[in-house]
């Protein structure tokens, strides 16, 4: 996903979901840029920022 | 250093657990000095917050958060040795902590990291655990990932 290897890329959404008051069932959205979509809102965070 | 001398690669964890205390009103600090111990990770309203790669978020936290994390300490995928980490470092359960966090209209939750690249695995929260976060006003969260 977005040019990360799945376990990569869910550590990352498993720190950025609590960071963005999210849970686990959450279903967010991902942008080619890293934004993220969250029941047709986009969120003032981007995934990219929690690569480690 | 010799090539057979390398620490071999740690296999990426198919399972950890993280006591997140979260909300608007949430003070790391405060959650600090009550466990006696600094988090793994945490977030002040307001302010930036370091970020998995180490650097400093440029965006302000949206919220406070205060978290301990079993990753670093615990090598299983499953998720029990995990939990009993966090009850042993935590001293859980502590009977004053669902007052506290109602207080500060705090949630707390226990989140359950759970690779299921297999398909079949089953994440196994223990009863008694499931119990204990629930009498202290929290919930277990899985996390799950395939």
């Amino acid at each position: 996903m977005l040019g990360y290897d799945n376990n990569t890329f869910s550590d990352m959404l498993h720190e950025f979901k609590p960071a963005n008051g999210l849970g686990p069932a959450d279903n967010v959205i991902f942008h080619d840029d890293g934004s993220v979509e969250f029941n047709g809102q986009m969120l003032d965070d981007n995934i990219h920022s929690y690569a480690p | 250093m010799h090539p057979d001398q390398r620490p071999a690669a740690v296999p990426h964890a198919r399972a950890h657990a993280t006591l997140i205390i979260s909300g608007d009103s949430v003070s790391p600090e405060f959650w600090t000095a009550y466990f006696g111990m600094e988090p793994d990770r945490q977030i002040s309203k307001g302010q930036p917050f370091l970020l998995p790669s180490g650097k400093l978020s440029s965006r302000p936290g949206k919220l406070g958060l205060w978290a301990v994390e079993s990753k670093a300490a615990v090598r299983s995928d499953q998720l029990t040795p995990h939990l009993q980490y966090l009850r042993r470092r935590l001293g859980l359960p502590r009977g004053e902590l669902r007052d506290l966090a109602r207080t500060q209209g705090a949630k707390l939750a226990l989140w359950c990291y759970w690779m299921n690249d297999t398909g079949d695995r089953v994440p196994d929260v223990p009863d008694d655990i499931r119990v204990m976060v629930e009498t202290m006003g929290g919930t277990v969260e899985i996390d799950e990932y395939r």
